[in-house]
């Protein structure tokens, strides 16, 4: 009974192992997600936007739309709360 | 002399840390009945997607990207990559929220039919 | 909710800590420009602090300090400062939430960080109002569990 989902759940896992050996090293610096558009932000970041911490300045600034979006999310996950337990 | 074939093994260490978290995460949505217990394992397999987005941005040697001004300046610090970073922000807001939500889901479900065994569900409903 | 935890020590140290954990959210919070941090991390733990004085000295404490009416207002603040914020951003020329254009203060860097913390404030307040309104939503015992 339970050695169908086990089986489907290695065979899942053994394709993800695959698929992850093709990763670049654990703290390789010449990953292609750290040498395309990285190298603009931490350049040109404190100039364009004022603010010393990248993360900050990514998150509210170069990728504004996307935190509204989430703090959209938020707020829709709350009032959903709400309507389906009322408030307290 | 560690073997080469050893050696790639620890390079990816990380990577299957998120694998096997994933594996346990998926097992145990699938064959536990209780609904918490699903959701707990969406946790984990969330948890993993985060540990996977997170030490994929890690660079050697490097350190938080905070851009410092003054005489507290490093000199020709290496940063690490801070993209992984702000969208695994945005995708722990979300894992809050759909928690959040389920659990809510899960109270109306007791309230009605006063288990949360999913076979059982199935037949009262 | 359950009986409470009748514990001197439990209490205390809860009555104790939390201003200590609003006070640090604070810290987290305006600083987020330049240490680690930011409105989402400094939002859920002044939550976290609302949470602990539910757990510790009951629920209605916790509902007293931070009440209903002051949430209400909080929990829709975030998004509409952001709104606000993109706005004035387009009509002083620029792009939704190309902050650097507006014309507030003499230096470009200057009015980044003012308008950055500005709606990482209004984050904080949103995350922190709702996470605490579910938490109430949850363990309010209004609940037929029976």
């Amino acid at each position: 009974m339970r050695f169908a989902p086990l089986m489907l759940v290695l065979v899942i896992g053994a394709t993800l192992a695959i698929a992850v050996a093709g990763m670049p090293a654990f703290g390789s610096s010449d990953a292609p997600a750290y040498t395309h558009v990285v190298p603009r932000y931490l350049e040109n970041c404190v100039e364009e936007t004022g603010v010393g911490n990248i993360v900050t300045a990514i998150v509210v600034y170069y990728r504004g739309y996307d935190t509204f979006g989430e703090i959209t999310v938020i707020f829709t996950a709350g009032i959903a709360v709400i309507a389906l337990l009322g408030r307290e | 002399m560690i073997p080469a074939e050893f050696e790639f093994l620890l390079r990816h260490y990380n990577y299957w840390t998120s694998v096997i978290l994933v594996v346990i995460g998926l097992y145990t949505m699938i064959v536990k009945k209780n609904l918490i217990k699903k959701f707990m394992g969406l946790n984990i397999v969330d948890t993993a997607t985060f540990l996977f987005y997170i030490s994929m941005g890690d660079v050697e040697w490097g350190v938080a990207p905070i851009v410092v001004h003054g005489e507290h300046a490093a000199e020709h610090a290496v940063y690490i990559n801070p993209l992984p970073s702000v969208l695994i922000l945005t995708a722990i807001v979300v894992a809050l929220s759909t928690t959040a939500l389920a659990l809510t889901l899960a109270i109306k479900i007791y309230e009605k039919y006063g288990t949360l065994n999913s076979e059982r569900i199935l037949e009262l409903m | 909710m359950p009986e409470l935890f009748e514990d001197v020590i439990v209490r205390t140290i809860a009555r104790l800590m939390t201003p200590f954990i609003q006070l640090f959210a604070l810290y987290v919070l305006m600083h987020g420009h330049a240490t680690p941090g930011g409105g989402f991390q400094a939002g859920v733990i002044i939550a976290a602090s609302f949470i602990l004085v539910a757990i510790a000295l009951g629920l209605e404490e916790a509902k007293d300090r931070v009440k209903q009416k002051v949430r209400l207002p909080m929990e829709s603040f975030g998004p509409l400062n952001f709104v606000v914020v993109g706005v004035v951003c387009m009509i002083c020329g620029g792009y939704y939430l190309q902050y650097t254009i507006v014309p507030l203060l003499p230096s470009l860097q200057a009015v980044g960080a003012v308008l950055i913390s500005a709606v990482e404030v209004g984050i904080g307040v949103t995350v922190m109002a709702m996470v605490t309104t579910i938490f109430f939503s949850m363990a309010g015992g209004k609940h037929d569990t029976s």
